[in-house]
């Protein structure tokens, strides 16, 4: 359990550097940045608290916040994916979410792409949206949503794979 | 009253995800308001520090860009400087007077961290409090304008870029005194909005924009970009302008503090007016 806090500690406090340090300034010609710290909500283990997850993703939520002066748009937006992420696991999984204890890694490929898009989609469309905060801006934010969503996506399945623990 | 404890138990996840929802809509709300920045910003120590170390080793991969910078500058400058040297200066009278005291100073400050993709921009700047910057003072760069100061801590301050929704900047066009507000419709960090030109004013694509001096922020005729493309909104009677900034604000290393010495003047002057 204590273990489990530990690397729960190291993953949030690195997924955090990588993000105001590397990936904010990974800025494409057509300004979309990707927001790989929704990784922090795809990897945190299920059978935790729910409590403590919400707690913890607001406190990251915060924290990019404050690194980009922005407010508490992450922090709605980090609190918002946690408070959902049962229901789209619920819907991937079936019945066997309730009756095992399933591990995000344990999932086939075709699931965790599912799991992955939709929580990026929940993440980025409150960012997005209360970022522009001008319906009038409808359109060209919701464009926004899908095509950093679809880059977010990509960038954090090759994260996942890319740092998977080497015991097997 | 049991029934109660019973709700409140069984949707208490419920309950902490609105309490926590509406925390940081509050939050938001509160940075939105003019004049009043975000309750946490990246002028403090820690992010301060951070972003500083970073900059420092990400500074090194842009060296020959910023060299071929200065050097441009400097050229600007140094045929500034044999202008003024060609004027037959003894035709001039100047009359020593400590009116003659420049009315502003510059302070160099290095751009630690640069937001230009998001809907409201803000750059770190590794300047503050201790040496003597405060909070609405403008900056620019060797081009152009950048922003305004927002948050000042003792070491570093934000800055709100002209990139950000509430960004708005006296400006007007060089070749005449008609002036404007310049803005930014959130959409192309390459192209500012100049809205409030009255249709009177002879504007023609390719002029040039510059700052108005109409506040205690920025000193009258700092250069901002050229016109991109105009039209008269038929209606309104103004122009709908769009602006091409001569900086670029997607490659910043080294800024301009501007320090007004008759800011306090003008800002109690002001208050007395509006009084």
């Amino acid at each position: 359990m204590s273990n489990n806090s530990f690397l729960i500690g190291i993953r949030f406090l690195v997924l955090l550097l990588l993000q105001v340090l590397i990936f904010n300034k990974l800025n494409l010609s057509i300004a979309v940045t990707p927001y790989v710290y929704v990784i922090y909500f795809i990897l945190f283990p299920i059978k935790e608290k729910r409590v403590s997850f919400l707690f913890t993703s607001f406190l990251l939520g915060l924290a990019i916040d404050m690194f980009m002066n922005s407010g508490g748009i992450h922090a709605a937006a980090s609190v918002t994916t946690a408070y959902f992420r049962p229901a789209i696991l619920k819907a991937v999984f079936g019945i066997s979410y309730e009756t095992q204890s399933l591990k995000f890694r344990q999932a086939t490929g075709y699931q965790k792409v599912i799991i992955v898009l939709l929580l990026t989609l929940i993440h980025h469309s409150v960012l997005f949206f209360l970022e522009t905060f001008n319906l009038n801006l409808f359109l060209f934010t919701l464009t926004k949503v899908f095509l950093t969503a679809i880059f977010t996506t990509v960038l954090s399945i090759l994260l996942i794979h890319l740092f998977r623990p080497s015991t097997k | 009253m049991q029934q109660l404890i019973r709700f409140f138990v069984r949707n208490h996840v419920s309950l902490i995800y609105v309490a926590l929802l509406s925390l940081s809509l509050v939050l938001i709300f509160q940075s939105h308001q003019y004049h009043r920045s975000a309750f946490l910003n990246s002028a403090n120590a820690l992010s301060g520090n951070l972003f500083s170390i970073a900059g420092g080793i990400e500074s090194y991969f842009h060296l020959e860009k910023k060299n071929s910078i200065l050097a441009e500058e400097n050229s600007r400058l140094r045929q500034m400087v044999s202008k003024l040297q060609t004027v037959d200066l003894p035709e001039i009278t100047l009359q020593k007077d400590s009116s003659l005291h420049a009315q502003y100073t510059f302070k160099p400050a290095k751009v630690i961290n640069n937001n230009y993709a998001l809907q409201n921009n803000f750059i770190t700047l590794k300047i503050g409090k201790n040496q003597g910057v405060e909070r609405e003072m403008g900056v620019i760069s060797s081009n152009g304008i950048v922003g305004i100061i927002d948050n000042v801590s003792g070491r570093f301050s934000t800055v709100l870029s002209i990139l950000h929704s509430k960004s708005r900047i006296n400006a007007r066009l060089k070749k005449s005194a008609h002036f404007g507000s310049l803005i930014w419709n959130q959409k192309d960090p390459n192209l500012l909005q100049l809205i409030d030109v009255p249709r009177m004013a002879p504007v023609k694509k390719g002029d040039t924009i510059v700052t108005g001096g109409k506040s205690a922020i920025f000193p009258d005729g700092i250069p901002i970009g050229v016109i991109e493309n105009l039209n008269l909104n038929e209606s309104s009677n103004y122009f709908e302008i769009d602006v091409k900034p001569f900086t670029d604000m997607t490659n910043l290393s080294y800024v301009y503090v501007i320090q007004n010495r008759y800011r306090e003047e003008i800002k109690t002057l002001e208050k007395e007016v509006n009084e």
